[in-house]
Order: structure tokens, then sequence, then C-alpha cells
């Protein structure tokens, strides 16, 4: 789901990339979240030194924020949302500020601070609440009620993410393609789809997954799209209509190619194994179950990446410093011991050289003392 | 079994908790409450942070099994410590519930690595055999079915003790998983039977029994006999009913869904999946709150290791240095020693000449030699006359041929008066004809004197140190022993016993 979510925040932003900054170094940041968070944490400290632009610099803000919550670094990322927020607050412009918050509301969402997201979205709301009734207005709001809708359906609370999400889809057909609307409604349909299955009723949620699904193919968003088929596809599972849900799967499959979500592939494996095993396809069921296993265990596994990758470079490099150290330990007591043992002979001799001498006079002193006595 | 300090009874409690694990984790809970941590030793209160932990762990609550295994731990113990196995033993636990599979697996590696140095007797509930049972187990999740089963064997080799028996039966679950990911499903099964013989004289222990009939229901459904398969898993999930084993009923409710979909039972189906799906959502939420947890405390677990990295550099470059330094006095000591024996002895040797000289003298208290020491005296020019000069050279001879130094109230002052002379001009001569200062001059003829009045007359030998030190007029007995020994080179007493044994 959170994967989804992040697409939604994306297109929120396409609107307006125009300038001269550098799309593609930020594209390949973006790669590197999940994979090589350091990689793009460096980059996107880099593309910072030349940014003045509010809108990049957001982008950016969000970029490194994510970085971090990927290396789980929740401290660290949040700083970088306190930014955004500090940065909201410099900027008039309500519009610009909006965009803003409305990027920082998603950020806490996305770490899992829902009472934080409410104070922002209640802010925000109020100041989108003033502007003239614009495109802009009815478009925010929309995405207001609708990330509300979402953190309620985190908390598996489907009744009231429904409405909110319902609300925030009302608002948002009013705004024709405006920013990506449109993308952005399938995704809202989507989840609200979901929040019907998970409220056992059925047709419902077949609905709205149709929906998302022609929305979707309206605006060419082929991994929403394939979203959409699945979700369709497990309420058909449900229903017992399992050669249609394979049908869908099958479709959803062809759209996801291009896509390469381990979400989305985990999901579909899933449905098929499913719906296989129901229709009694033993050989099918094997095959996908086996897929499904694969691809959940890579997905866990991807998810967990950055954070593998960050221990053990703790790891190793604490190992390189403790074999340094050991090696110090080495030179150092070989130091002590040379100049130790120099130090021993040289006094050794000087102890020999003493001894002779003293016992030749302690003869002498016999042969006196006899001669006085 | 036990370590010194810890009372039966808290052992008893830890033994009892440990089993209660298996029949329910608040159960364990409710038995630790007992112990009081803070009394016990660093090894019992680990004991007890791990059972703490596993309970946490199979009860779901992973952040806080977290903190039991780690936070507790770090801050109590050192690495030099025997016990830091049942630390690096906890995190690899964590680190496997929480998929960080690569850092379970490398820890374990490690622990099995180091086991040939694990203290058998120091970890009651047999850790070596449980440390290769882990590292079993993450050869498993790598589908290194041999590794697996080769460490699961070794595993075995370590239970002896009728307390082992839960490890054994948890070994041969492990084995079971083994048999079922490598498609054996024959094997599988008989080992799920032999496991429920083993299990049947102790039925408390309903976590193992549930997992057993979950993998019983798990090879049934492979057998495709999927009622049969729905009986089992039903079975144990209705033994489950009163305990709080959340990840355990979890994965009944995925394998029942799984069972009710190919029976086409929509409504079972829907169920289970509800269930399952909730119940996961809810587990991976605590697994990544438990995973925050995690890296801060990886990072305190890592600086605790460099920190003790550290110490130990610096005890052992003190104990080297402190080795190099010890042997290095001896013998500076030594050579001391001797230096100082070399310099007494040439003082006596010295002394002894001197008397020669001066029994000498006193024998022939009437020859006269100033003539010689004319001689001598043109070494260095002087300021004084010559007659004045050899006057008072005569009258020094005199005074060292009479009995009158003895006299303490001989100063420099008198003797010049004496001398009829000034003391510039005395202390002048005294320092060069006889090359030292008048004190020194003074002491000299004193301990000479005594010296020759020990060994001639042997009545002295009788006599206290303190009076010899008055008869030669010192005005005190340490003052008169420090000469003693600054112009002989021993002390009156040694002289005295030397003289005696003669």
């Amino acid at each position: 789901m959170k994967r989804l979510i992040f697409i939604l925040t994306l297109f929120s932003f396409t609107g307006f990339f125009k300038s001269q900054y550098n799309e593609v170094l930020y594209k390949k940041a973006l790669s590197d979240v999940y994979q090589n968070p350091d990689n793009a944490l460096k980059s996107a400290q880099e593309m910072l030194k030349k940014e003045k632009d509010p809108d990049h610099l957001i982008k950016l803000y969000k970029l490194i924020s994510h970085a971090y919550i990927s290396k789980r670094d929740f401290d660290k990322s949040l700083d970088w949302v306190l930014k955004m927020q500090e940065l909201s607050k410099t900027i008039t412009d309500p519009e610009q500020k909006i965009r803003i918050m409305n990027a920082v509301a998603i950020q806490y969402q996305q770490m899992g601070l829902y009472s934080k997201t409410f104070e922002i979205l209640d802010d925000t709301f109020k100041i989108c609440s003033q502007l003239p009734d614009n495109k802009f207005k009815q478009y925010y709001l929309g995405l207001n009620y609708a990330i509300r809708g979402l953190v309620y359906k985190n908390q598996n609370n489907n009744e009231l993410a429904l409405e909110k999400l319902s609300l925030g889809l009302q608002y948002l057909t009013k705004v024709g393609n405006y920013e990506n609307a449109v993308a952005n409604s399938s995704v809202f349909l989507y989840n609200i789809g979901y929040c019907y299955f998970y409220l056992n009723r059925y047709a419902e949620a077949e609905r709205y997954f149709q929906r998302s699904a022609a929305v979707a193919k309206s605006v060419d968003a082929e991994s929403l799209e394939a979203f959409a088929y699945k979700g369709l596809s497990e309420n058909y599972t449900v229903l017992g209509k399992h050669n249609l849900a394979i049908q869908l799967l099958q479709k959803a499959v062809n759209l996801s190619k291009k896509v390469g979500d381990l979400v989305l592939s985990e999901g579909i494996f899933k449905g098929f194994a499913d719906n296989y095993l129901a229709l009694q396809d033993w050989n099918n069921y094997e095959v996908y179950n086996k897929l499904y296993i694969e691809a959940k265990f890579a997905r866990e596994q991807s998810e967990l990446a950055s954070l593998n990758k960050s221990i053990d470079i703790l790891n190793k490099d604490n190992n390189g410093k403790i074999e340094a150290e050991k090696n110090k330990l080495r030179i150092a007591s070989a130091l002590i011991i040379a100049v130790s043992i120099i130090l021993f002979i040289g006094f050794l001799l000087r102890f020999i050289r003493y001894r002779k001498h003293n016992k030749a006079a302690a003869k002498e002193l016999n042969r006196i003392n006899k001669i006085t006595s | 079994m036990t370590s010194a300090q810890s009372s039966p009874e808290t052992l008893q409690l830890l033994d009892k908790a440990y089993k209660s694990l298996y029949e329910n984790p608040d159960k364990s809970f409710q038995i630790l409450q007992n112990i009081d941590e803070n009394k016990e030793s660093p090894v019992i209160r680990q004991r007890l942070q791990i059972i703490l932990a596993r309970a946490y762990n199979l009860k779901g609550d992973y952040s806080k099994s977290i903190e039991q295994a780690l936070d507790k731990n770090l801050n109590s113990e050192s690495r030099k410590d025997n016990s830091y196995f049942y630390a690096d033993f906890a995190l690899s636990q964590q680190y496997q519930t929480l998929r960080l599979y690569s850092q379970s697996a490398r820890i374990s590696r490690n622990l099995v690595e180091k086991s040939g140095t694990i203290k058998k007797q120091q970890y009651p509930e047999n850790l070596l055999a449980q440390i290769y049972q882990l590292n079993a187990s993450n050869f498993l999740i790598q589908k290194k079915w041999k590794d697996a089963q080769k460490d699961l064997i070794v595993s075995n080799s370590y239970l002896k003790n009728p307390d082992d028996f839960i490890i054994s039966v948890e070994n041969m679950i492990y084995q079971t998983l083994i048999y079922i990911s490598q498609n054996q499903i024959d094997k599988a099964e008989k080992t799920c039977h032999e496991i429920t013989l083993k299990l049947s004289n102790t039925p408390q222990y309903i976590f193992l029994r549930a997992f057993n009939m979950d993998n019983l229901g798990r090879i049934y459904f492979l057998k495709k006999d999927y009622p049969k398969s729905a009986q089992n898993l039903n079975q144990a999930l209705e033994l489950l009913r009163n305990s709080s084993f959340d990840p355990l009923k979890n994965k009944i409710y995925e394998d029942l869904s799984k069972n009710y979909l190919a029976l086409k039972n929509e409504e079972q189906y829907q169920k289970y999946y509800a269930l399952y799906k909730a119940e996961t959502d809810r587990l991976d939420q605590n697994k990544k709150d438990a995973i925050r947890n995690l890296i801060r405390l990886n990072e305190q677990y890592e600086n605790k290791r460099m920190e003790a990295a550290d110490r130990n550099f610096k005890q052992s470059l003190l104990i080297i240095s402190g080795i190099c330094a010890a042997v290095l006095l001896i013998v500076i000591l030594l050579s001391f020693s001797e230096h100082r024996k070399g310099k007494s002895i040439q003082k006596q040797i010295s002394f002894y000449k001197q008397q020669q000289t001066y029994v000498q003298k006193f024998e022939t208290q009437h020859t006269e030699k100033t003539e010689k020491k004319e001689t001598e005296s043109l070494k260095k020019p002087l300021l004084i006359s010559k007659e004045k000069e050899n006057d008072i050279l005569t009258r020094l001879e005199e005074f060292e041929k009479s009995e009158k130094f003895l006299n303490r109230e001989m100063s420099l002052a008198v003797l010049a008066g004496q001398m009829e002379t000034n003391t510039k001009y005395l202390s002048e001569i005294i320092n060069k004809y006889k090359e030292k200062n008048y004190n020194n001059y003074i002491n000299e003829l004193r301990i000479n004197y005594i010296a020759y009045l020990l060994k001639t007359d042997p009545s002295y030998l009788n006599y206290k140190v303190s009076y010899l030190a008055e008869k030669a007029g010192f005005s005190s007995h340490s003052a008169f022993t420090t000469v003693f020994k600054a112009v002989t080179g021993i002390s009156p007493n040694t002289y005295i016993q030397q003289l005696t044994k003669k």
C-alpha cells in the first residue's frame, strides 16, 4: 500500500517541473532510495547545494527524508520533514505553501506518525478553505480528505476511511485532469474498493475496482490499472469466481511487466496460486505458490536490503577497526618488548660487571681483613 | 548445573518459566515476576531476560522481545564475560524473527564457530544445542537443507539430559520442516507422528503440539487430503484458544484459509483469510516497530563491542608493559644493589687500609713525619705562608694523635683557637691536605679511633652502640651509625659482629 501512496505523491508533483533543475539526476537518486540509500542521499545533497526553487527544494527534502526512512533512521528523516515544514512557513504564496504542507503530511503518514499527519492536514485545510474557488482549491481539498482516508485505512478503520476517500474523490472529479487528478482518482477508487472488500461488501468493491481500472486506463497509468485488476481478482476469488479472477490476473501480469513492482507481482502470484488451488489445478498451484513465496521473500528482503546493508557496513567497519586495533597492539607490544629486552640486557650486563667487580673487591677485603686482624 | 551464588528457588523458577513458554507465555511472565532481577547474578539475569524475550516473541510482541533480549543485556554486560554468548544468541534470534536473515546467519555462524569455547555448565538451557538449532534454522531459510540437517544432528548430539526434552522436540519439528521443504512428505508425516507420540505424556506443551498439528495439516494439504488437513488445523487452533501464541495462530489461519479455498468453502475461507490478513498487518507493524528499536540497539551493541575491543587493547597493553616493567625493575634493582654493595666493599677496603696506617700512626706516636707532608704540600699554590702552614700541619698531627677530637664541643672554631689560627686558614688547610671538609675530617678521626678501640680492646665489643657513640663524641646514636657507615661502608653492629667472629 505504501508504494501506491508513493506513486500518488509523485503524481501530485509531476505538474510543475520546468526549470534548469536536473530531472534525470533526481530520477536516478529516486531509484536508488531503496537499493542504495546512501547514494541517493549523496546525490540529493549535492543537488540541494545549487537549488533555490522551493518546489525543487521540497522534492529533494522529501527524497532525503525517504532515503533515511529506507535506512530506518527515523530521527534524521524527521529532521528533513521538519525542514520542509520550516520552509512552508517562510512562503507567503498560499498555493505553494499548501503544496509543501501536503507533502509534509504525506511524509508523516508514511512514517506512521498519524497524529502529526492530521495536525498538518487540519492546518492545510484551513488555508485551503480561504482560497477562492478554483481547481487548485478543489484538488487540494480532495487530497486532504483522501490522505485522511488512507490514514484511517492503515488503522483498519474502514468505514471512516471509506467516507473520507469518497469525499476526496468527489472533489477530484470536479477538476478534470488538473495536476494528474485522474491518475490520483484511480488510486482513490482502488483504495475505496479495498475498504469495501475488507468490509465484506464485495459487490461495491467490484464496482470500484472496475472504475479504478477504467480511470487508470483512460490516462494510460498501467501500473495503476494492474493494481486495480489485482484488487478485482482478489474480490472474485473470495466470491468463488476463480476463472474470472485468473483472467484478470493475466491482464494484470501483462500490464505489470513494464513496472516491475514487487508488491504488485507478489499480489498477482498469490492470486494465481489461490485461484488455481480453488480450481484444484494442482500443477499451476504449485508453480504460482512457489513464485508467490519467492516474490514475498524478495519483497520483504528488498525492503530490508538497505537495512541489512547498513548493519553489514557497521559490522564490517567495526571488524576492520578491531583488526586494526589488534595490529596496533601487536606493533605496540613488539616495541615494548623490544625496548624492554634491550634495557634488560643492558642492566643485566651492568649487573654482571658489578658482580664480578664485587667478587674481586670482596677478595681484596678479605685479604686486608686478614692483615689487619 | 548451577552458578554458585544463586538460590535453588530462583533456578527452579527459571526452569519452570522456561517450560511454561511452551504452555502459555503469559504464565512465564507470572512466574518470572517472582524473581527479583536486581539481586541475581548477571548470568541468571541474562537467562531471565532471554526467557522473557522468547515469551514476548512467541506472543508476537517483537518490540518488547527485543528490549528484553538486548536493551538490558547491553547495559549490564561486558563482552569479556563468558556470558556474551547469551547476548549474541539473543541478537541472532531477534534478527531471524525480524526477517533480517543474513544478520542472523552471520551471528549464529559465528557462535557455532566459537562453540568450542562455551563452558557447558554455565548455560543450563543447553545453549550449545540451541546454538546449533538456531544455525540449522538459518540454513533452512537459506534453503541449504543439507547443512541444516548436519547442524540438527550436532544439536541432537548435545541432548543427553531429560531436561533437554523440549529442545529435542523442537529439533524434530525442524526436521519435519526440512522434509516438507524437500517434498519428502512421507518422511515428514512419519516424524510428525513420532512427535505426537513423544508429546503424549506432556500434553501441557500446547505450543509444540499445535505446531506439530499445523505441520501435519500442511502435510495432509500437500497430500490433497483437505478435510483431514482442516481437521488437524482446527484442532491446533482449538488447543491455542486460550493462549497468546499469536504468530503461530496466524500461521494456522493462513493454512486454514488455503484449505477452505481448496474445499470451496467460501464462507470459512473469507473468515480465515480476513483473520490472517488483519493479524499479518498487525504483526508486520510490530515487526517494523521492533526493527526501529533493533537498529538503535544494534548501534549500541556495536559500540559495546568496540568498547570491549578497546578495553581489551588497553588491558593487553597494560599487562605486557606491566610484565616488562616488573622484569626490568628486578634486573635494575639487582644491578643497583650490586652497585651499592660494591661501593660499600670499596669503602670497607679503604677504611681498613686507612686503619692500617692509623694503627701504625698510633703505635709509632713519636715518629715525626712532617717532612713528607711538605713535599705533598707543593701540589697547590697557597695563599698562606709556608711557615704558618707547617705550623698548623704539625699542630693537626698532634691533634690527631691526641684524643681531643672525641670532645663533643670540638668545632672548627674551637680547633682554630687551639691552633692559634683563624677558621678560614684551618678549613683551607684541612681541605687541601686532608682532601675533605672539617666535618668529614673530624668524623673520620672519631670513627677510626672507635674502630681502633674496638679492635684492640675486646672489652669495647660488649658496650652498647649508644655508649660508643657518646664516647666518640656524637650527639646521637643514629648520627654515629650514619657516620660510621659512611666512613667504613658497614654499620657499627656489623663491624662488631665481624670482630667477635674473629
